[in-house]
């Protein structure tokens, strides 16, 4: 049992309390049985916190081992991330060809290094005219 | 016999030239996809679902069938060549695959993949002709009661065959649920969970939770993989003829025709998918074996054995999804979903109002796998190239196309912060090793399941012992019971024996 498995079992235990409050909190029902839209949330809630429980229980019965450091490896991933959540904010302002032909070509870059900055750009390049020209012409879909 | 002239429709749709079309390129992409390691059926469908919303939906189902039994054929490519599964089903194909191509019969492992996958395919296509309609006509006497036990089972068994970790399972079916919950309660008009966001009120599109997970969160997941190991292997790239020997077929013939079945039924199955299938087959083949010391040493048995059993898997898996409306897998879950988008109820009466699309699909799996095969064979030599692809240039031009994918289905950018987030999620689950497919699962029946709870619940005024009225339900909940009551207790007499 790992470290990583304590954390897990706290965050759905929290987050199960957290839902069964709220689906308590859900507006009752105008017509009808008032609790029927209640119900099904509320067991989801109920269930999720036994098993945050259970794994809770589980993971403190065992001996845990040292946490590993977070490794350099996902910082990468972390940028990448917040590329796409850049991609999803200037998508409608600017459009689909200069959005997508930007963010291609820095996920590119992160991948691929420096070096190969004519590489990233051609495909990048390619792609976003390739996929423009499928979506637009051939399937009938507007893109900004 | 009725099926029989069905079945003859069938092949008349699949030979309308749009349909063919399609089945090619799915059977084609599909292997594409499959061989690539990493990805499987369910991304490759998740990937072109917005794709197929602008095609009949009988073209659309043919056109998702075949990315899925397509991966079947490619996933083993990279497992025999590389000693890396092109995906989860492709597992066992590894053991005795990279050991023929390390003996230097690369050429007869690649044949006889191919060779098995497609008789694996064409006997549990039969069998799937046969059983079709007695099942939908099973199917006919569920009513809500019924259907919300078989739905039960059909989760806590997804749950539970999570390779051991019963817990997080169910934590993954919980997750897809209440994912599920998002929107406008059908019943009642009351909002829920949408924190009052308008473009949440339709719910969440299932389309994004699975580009989300399957597109987004594996590729970030992947991220780090790559990063890792930075030289790839090299690959051998010049065959000699793609074909086995008599001897290696005398060998082969029998653990094939043993393995289908095995596939089948586990297919069938809810829960279990093409992984369960392909390691059970070959564990079996093992243990029949006059001379198991050869396995794990290239023994081309061991090859053929788990090959045909994942791809009679995945036919048998899109059985209950077609006449019960019940996926067994996570990608037929997803076919499942694309059902209800173009707005056709999967279940017993699908074969009767549209017998274009039931009986369409169901010969389009003898064609497809034809198909699949003749790309298999003779150009293996050529398709093994795009494993030379490097990642690096494959994984954003991926994630580009789950962006646009998913802007396809609802023109807004909403889903994009959506997308990101179950691309977040996707790739916590696989950090904190929870199954996806429940979730899948979960959120694709979800509005269902809740649905026919309550609608039990009318029919009984408030009686919660509706449910257990009908032997069909009170039989459907006990074997829901079961199967998680079951690996907890071989788990527990598991870890008493190592005590002893």
């Amino acid at each position: 049992m790992e470290a990583k498995d304590r954390y897990l079992a706290i965050i759905v235990l929290v987050f199960g309390l957290v839902y069964t409050l709220a689906s308590w909190n859900l507006p009752r029902a105008p017509v009808g049985n008032p609790f029927g839209p209640v119900y099904f949330p509320l067991g989801l809630g109920v269930l999720v916190s036994v098993i945050g429980l259970l794994m809770l229980v589980q993971s403190l019965r065992t001996r845990q081992e040292t946490s590993r450091k977070p490794s350099k490896l996902s910082v990468r991933m972390w940028i990448a991330v917040l590329f796409c959540v850049g991609y999803a904010l200037v998508f409608n302002r600017v459009g689909f060809m200069i959005s997508t032909f930007v963010f291609l070509t820095s996920f590119l870059l992160l991948l691929n290094g420096f070096k190969k900055w004519l590489m990233s750009l051609s495909i990048a390049l390619l792609y976003t005219i390739g996929v423009w020209y499928l979506f637009e012409k051939v399937f009938l879909i507007n893109l900004p | 016999m009725a099926a029989v002239e069905y079945l003859m429709y069938g092949f008349k749709v699949v030979f309308e030239p749009a349909n063919f079309f399609w089945l090619t390129l799915g059977s084609f992409l599909g292997t594409v996809i499959g061989m690539l390691p990493g990805l499987g059926p369910a991304t490759g469908i998740a990937l072109l679902l917005p794709l197929t919303f602008v095609m009949k939906p009988e073209t659309a189902l043919i056109t998702m069938c075949a990315i899925f039994y397509g991966a079947m054929f490619g996933g083993s490519r990279s497992s025999i060549l590389l000693n890396i599964p092109g995906d989860g089903s492709a597992v066992a194909s590894c053991f005795d695959g990279y050991p023929m191509t390390l003996k230097g019969e690369a050429e007869a492992a690649l044949a006889i993949s191919a060779i098995a996958s497609f008789i694996g395919g064409l006997i549990s296509s039969i069998a799937f002709v046969l059983l079709a309609l007695p099942l939908a006509r099973i199917a006919l006497m569920f009513g809500p009661p019924e259907y919300f036990a078989l739905m039960v089972l059909a989760l806590t068994a997804t749950a539970s065959m999570s390779e051991g970790k019963v817990l997080k399972g169910l934590l993954s079916m919980a997750l897809g649920l209440i994912v599920s919950m998002v929107g406008l309660d059908p019943q009642s008009g009351v909002s829920r969970f949408t924190f009052g966001n308008l473009e949440l009120q339709g719910g969440i599109e299932f389309v994004v939770v699975i580009i989300g997970i399957y597109g987004l969160g594996e590729v970030l997941k992947n991220l780090e993989k790559i990063a890792r190991s930075e030289a790839l292997q090299p690959i051998k790239k010049k065959f000699g003829r793609i074909w086995i020997s008599k001897e290696q077929w005398k060998r082969s013939v029998v653990p094939i025709l043993r393995s289908t079945p095995i596939g089948f039924l586990i297919g069938i199955l809810p829960g279990a998918g093409g992984t369960i299938a392909g390691l059970m087959a070959y564990n079996v083949e093992k243990r029949l074996s006059k001379e198991p010391e050869r396995f794990g040493k290239g023994a081309i048995e061991g090859l053929a054995a788990p090959e045909a059993a994942n791809n009679a898997c995945s036919i048998g898996a899109i059985l209950p999804t077609l006449t019960l409306g019940i996926p067994g897998s996570g990608t037929a879950a997803i076919m499942l979903g694309a059902l209800m988008i173009y707005g056709l109820q999967p279940g017993p009466l699908l074969f009767e109002f549209y017998p274009e699309i039931g009986w369409g699909v169901v010969a389009s799996f003898f064609v497809g796998n034809l198909i699949a095969a003749v790309i298999n064979l003779p150009l293996a030599g050529l398709l093994v190239r795009i494993l030379a692809v490097p990642p690096k240039i494959l994984y954003p031009l991926i994630t580009a196309l789950c962006f646009i994918g998913v802007y396809a289905i609802n023109l807004s950018v909403v889903d994009f912060y959506l997308l990101i987030m179950f691309g977040l999620l996707g790739y916590a689950m696989r950090k904190f090793e929870i199954p996806t497919a429940p979730l899948i699962l979960a959120s694709v029946v979800g509005r269902k399941f809740e649905q026919s709870f309550r609608q039990s619940l009318m029919l009984s005024h408030g009686d919660f012992s509706i449910f257990f009225k009908s032997a069909i339900s009170v039989t459907l909940l006990i074997l829901a019971v079961l199967s998680l009551v079951y690996p907890i207790v071989s788990g527990a007499i598991k870890k008493r024996r190592h005590t002893l």
